[in-house]
């Protein structure tokens, strides 16, 4: 009896937190999307990364799930990303480009790898980093399901035995808007195989997709203009020559990837992304 | 939140103000600490491609707090600078800000004491909440809210409190609450040596999700493939945890038990299915529970230290999103040695919070006035007895006279790199480290200590070889040389046997002391109590002051 008051009190105190019955939160599921709206996934990643490859797969899963609305870039950048040493799983390549490198100090920084851009987009205040790609995947839907506000047409032009890419770009506004409007064009690169940490273990033949080969706009964009105006489309053309097949640089492998991004609406140092649009070199 | 903290500054000098007419005796006092970092690229240990080795060249953290105290009435404030800094997220984050990092108000009413602002506080030893702030691994989870205590007799204490936690200068979204009741009970018998006395105590700690955070964890949620999913969770989560310290002479015995309902957690080595191919880290849901228990003795030279524990599902965090050292809201004890010399400390096991059984013992003994010793054994595996640390450890000390004292040692270490920081393929690290330290006082205001160890490894770096040299002019001056060598590199791991020395010179004059050095850092994990922190590779001039007042 010496001590009610505090088994009182106590037991007061565990009825207040447990007292009351609470309705369960149910996970929603993914709908189907049908959307025209094309989200440009950049994913910072690294030979001797070894979560890397989880988001590979789930890029790769969700490009399964929405083959028409997804276009990626692994960028391989210094951190985790200098070639693999270790006997029996050398790395052939080094993937990483000095414009990957900068582009990843303006996209700001990291708690570690896999670090995922979507639309080169912030989803809440306090993310002054770079998401991993499970964090950043759920906004996916949302993104689908937004209004595109250009079109992207590509025709290309490749010849193979120059290796000569001309790659011409149509960007037509389809709502009336002002910003910083910007065209960003690059080569990625599909089916290269070479070393990876995967997980617990090593992987000497890794397929290694979306890699980012090359800009060919500059990686600031190149200006398209301060409004977007229905019928006044913009076209741009580049020209590029793929360098010699040495085990990569496959051109059924290369991919141009094109998008929009507006300046004004800017996350880091860089403006988010209002449409991409992917083609083979070779298709 | 700005003009709150600018009125409250107010209300501290309008006290400071009333204190000097003599309305209102008072005390003030606080603290300065600036860490001020000169950024010198070294491209060869790795300390490069950072905007700080870049092009900032320079960065400061500094906290500057003072605290005010009268008549049962006590306020503090604290202004946090963060220029160019790397302590949030040393993979080459550079963040700028300057604020208001905490403040309080707490007054005593009779045997009510409320507070609110920004709290540290824990209950028992941490398991279930623990609020605090550890500027090395960039930790300040305080919660931002109320608390009142009550006491309910000279014995016994009841408090609560709710709130969010603190991330930087703003807060996280999910809502805290709790309150433990702890106590003091005394078997006075005066027919015996020794008297019993027992502090027990309970505690429960809540946490209910915001819309954001579910939206973040749904978002997650809801591209599991069907085998993995989780069909629905609950927006509370409970944690309680009960606990006691029973003292009998020379012995001390604390025991904790704590359990927490299912929720939605990361755990990193399960696998989750992506199309048909899986990877690790996924979202479970479970229960999870702790037991915990010490058991010391100390008498007539002799120490006897036994510690115990057992981890299962246990990540208690705001958000589940988060990672790392960010929104944690408790703190489970570690169960290795705190080591001080550097190539001892250089592999430290962190907690695993998802699932853990270790334990501890350590022994010292003083055989007389000039020789001691101590051995200390650590002993961590997960709970699919997978093999996670093993440390012993041996220390022996010789004083022959006051103006000597060597101690010498060996320290040998099983460390799961794997685990511990994610390295893949890496066996375990297995170290040999003896060291000698040998402290002379050339007279009552100068002496030199001398400190030199050498870790033997084939794995990670490979073998280290570690010399330093302190020289100590009382009572201001000191001055520190030393020098790490990777004298027996592994060639995976580096090209070439990097040197990493330092220069530091100190100066104490009363409670300010300063320091400037050179430095050269090797990348390492850098922990606290078993809370650990990346600590990327260091080049440059380091600048420190601090002082409390």
């Amino acid at each position: 009896m010496k001590y009610l008051k505090q088994i009182s009190l106590l037991s007061l105190l565990l009825l207040i937190f447990n007292g009351c019955s609470e309705t369960e939160i149910v996970v929603p599921r993914v709908g189907e999307i049908v959307s025209d709206r094309v989200v440009l996934i950049e994913d910072f990643t690294g030979v001797k990364c070894p979560n890397c490859p989880n988001a590979s797969r789930e890029i790769a899963n969700l490009s399964k799930k929405y083959p028409k609305n997804i276009v990626a870039i692994a960028y391989h950048t210094n951190f985790l990303g200098d070639p693999i040493t270790k006997e029996g799983y050398k790395s052939k390549y080094d993937f990483r480009t000095p414009d990957g490198e900068l582009l990843e100090s303006e996209m700001g920084s990291y708690l570690g790898k896999p670090a995922v851009a979507l639309n080169r987009k912030l989803y809440n205040a306090q993310q002054e980093y770079l998401l991993t790609s499970t964090s950043v995947f759920g906004n996916l839907e949302n993104e689908l399901r937004s209004i595109p506000k250009v079109k992207i047409t590509l025709d290309k032009n490749y010849d193979a035995s120059s290796r000569k890419l001309i790659l011409k770009v149509n960007i037509s506004p389809l709502s009336a808007s002002n910003g910083d409007f910007r065209l960003h064009a690059c080569i990625t690169e599909d089916k290269i195989i070479d070393s990876q940490e995967d997980n617990i273990i090593y992987v000497k033949d890794y397929e290694h997709n979306h890699v980012f080969r090359t800009m060919l706009s500059a990686l600031e964009g190149d200006i398209l203009g301060s409004a977007l105006t229905p019928g006044s489309d913009f076209n741009k053309t580049y020209e590029f020559i793929l360098p010699p097949e040495a085990g990569w640089w496959v051109a059924d492998n290369c991919n141009v990837v094109v998008f929009v991004t507006d300046l004004s609406q800017k996350a880091f140092n860089v403006g988010a992304v209002l449409q991409a649009a992917e083609k083979k070199v070779t298709e | 939140m700005q003009k709150l903290a600018l009125s409250f500054l107010a209300l501290l000098v309008c006290m400071t103000t009333g204190r000097s007419q003599g309305i209102t005796s008072g005390k003030i006092s606080g603290g300065l600490q600036t860490n001020l970092n000169f950024f010198m690229k070294d491209e060869s240990i790795n300390a490069a491609n950072t905007p700080q080795y870049e092009s900032q060249l320079y960065g400061a953290d500094s906290w500057l707090n003072v605290n005010y105290t009268t008549n049962g009435f006590e306020a503090g404030i604290r202004l946090d600078v963060y220029n160019n800094s790397y302590l949030f997220n040393p993979n080459g984050g550079s963040y700028t800000g300057i604020g208001i990092g905490n403040w309080f108000v707490e007054k005593q009413i009779s045997k009510l004491t409320v507070r609110g602002g920004y709290i540290y506080d824990q209950i028992g030893s941490g398991i279930i909440y623990r609020a605090y702030e550890e500027r090395p691994l960039a930790i300040d989870n305080a919660l931002f809210g109320v608390r009142a205590s009550y006491e309910l007799s000279p014995n016994w204490r009841i408090k609560g409190f709710t709130g969010q936690q603190k991330f930087q200068f703003d807060r996280y979204g999910a809502i805290l609450k709790g309150g433990s009741i702890d106590g003091f009970i005394a078997f006075e018998d005066s027919t015996k040596k020794y008297n019993l006395t027992l502090s027990p105590g309970a505690g429960v700690v809540a946490r209910t999700f915001d819309n954001q955070t579910i939206e973040g964890i749904n978002n997650v949620l809801k591209y599991y493939e069907p085998i993995d999913s989780i069909a629905s969770y609950k927006s509370n989560t409970y944690a309680m945890s009960i606990y006691n310290t029973l003292s009998y002479g020379p012995f001390t015995l604390y025991t904790e038990a704590a359990y927490k309902t299912p929720e939605v957690m990361m755990s990193p080595t399960d696998f989750r299915h992506i199309g048909q191919d899986s990877s690790a880290g996924k979202f479970i849901k479970r229960a999870g529970n702790v037991l915990y228990g010490s058991l010391s003795y100390a008498d007539h030279g002799l120490g006897i230290s036994i510690e115990g524990k057992r981890t299962q599902d246990f990540s208690f965090r705001t958000d589940p999103n988060l990672l790392l050292n960010r929104g944690l809201v408790n703190y489970i004890p570690a169960m290795s040695k705190i080591n001080t010399y550097r190539l001892t400390s250089r592999y430290n096991p962190a907690i695993q919070f998802m699932g853990e059984y270790a334990f501890q013992a350590d022994v010292q003994y003083k055989f007389n006035k000039k020789w001691s010793a101590l051995v200390n054994y650590s002993h961590i595996n997960n709970l699919e007895d997978v093999k996670l640390y093993r440390e012993v450890y041996a220390e022996v000390t010789f004083k022959p006279n006051r103006n000597n004292n060597f101690i010498f040692g060996l320290q040998r270490q099983e460390y799961n790199q794997f685990v511990y920081e994610g390295k893949v393929g890496a066996p375990n690290v297995e170290t040999y480290t003896p060291f000698v330290e040998y402290l002379h006082r050339f007279n009552r205001k100068t002496a030199l200590r001398i400190e030199g160890s050498m870790m033997s490894t084939k794995q990670d770096y490979g073998s280290w070889v570690y010399g330093l040299a302190e020289l100590s002019i009382a009572p201001h001056w000191s001055f520190v040389v030393s020098d790490m060598y990777n004298y027996d590199h592994n060639p995976e791991k580096t090209k070439k046997a990097n040197n990493y020395p330092s220069v530091i010179a100190f100066y104490t004059r009363g409670s300010n002391r300063f320091s400037l050095g050179y430095i050269k850092q090797v990348e390492g994990i850098v922990c606290t109590g078993g809370i650990c922190r990346y600590e990327p590779a260091f080049s440059g001039v380091k600048a420190t002051i601090s002082t409390t007042f």
